[in-house]
């Protein structure tokens, strides 16, 4: 049984450190932006989830299972939430795709909102259109 | 379990270096940040790896941290890249 749990635990072991192996080949391969964003946020997840579930099986008691599902748990809310901010913050700054884009809703949307005027903003205040303001 | 270690380890630490000189190399902030984004998941996933090796739970509070800094560092430089470009 504990060999089981443990060779268990190997696999996951090595599967998650191959993931952040193969994500940071990617940021090499990947042409622009928002596609090494899309490559950065796997190891953030499924590898963060490999191996902690590795430390789970390996560590015996259930202090630490909780302390280590809670920092998967809080992994899995903000991860996603960070690379949307980045990406939302790389197309704000004006950033090219590799190829054209097929569809820009956020740059339509930022259009509409300007020309509604700046009396309908939202109450932050947060439409400054992207790349005109000239940094 | 060692040989696990070693070959997670040098995968983990060849992750880490490659994120390295891409920060280095990126030649934007957005680059950077979605780097730093990245080498921080490294870290985590090493602290992971030495809490399975050691079976010693005395970091586990760490990855909590981490994780937490990271991600509103992430979202701070995000915001600051959204208002002043890259």
């Amino acid at each position: 049984m504990n060999t089981v749990v443990d060779v268990l635990a190997a696999v996951l072991m090595i599967t998650g450190s191959a993931l952040a192996l193969i994500a940071a080949v990617g940021l090499f391969r990947m042409p622009d932006a928002y596609s090494r964003i899309h490559v950065a946020t796997k190891p953030a997840t499924l590898a963060v989830v490999c191996t902690v579930g590795a430390a789970v099986l390996r560590v015996p008691g259930p202090a630490p299972t909780t302390k280590l599902l809670l920092a998967v748990a809080l992994q899995f809310w903000t991860a996603p939430v960070a690379s949307h901010m980045l990406g939302r913050a790389a197309h704000a700054a004006g950033l090219s795709p590799g190829e054209p884009w097929v569809v820009d809703d956020l740059r339509a949307a930022d259009e509409e909102l300007e020309q509604s005027g700046p009396d309908a903003d939202s109450p932050d205040g947060d439409t400054t259109p992207p790349g005109r303001d000239g940094t | 379990m060692s040989l696990v270690g070693w070959v997670s380890g040098v995968m983990l630490a060849l992750a880490g270096l490659l994120t390295t000189v891409h920060v280095i190399r990126s030649r934007n902030l957005a680059d950077r940040a979605i780097g730093v984004d990245m080498l921080i998941a490294v870290v985590l996933n090493s602290l992971a790896v030495a809490i399975a090796l050691t079976q010693d739970d005395l970091v586990a509070a760490l990855l909590l941290i981490i994780g937490l800094l990271a991600f509103l560092g992430s979202v701070t430089i995000a915001r600051y890249i959204e208002e002043r470009g890259p």
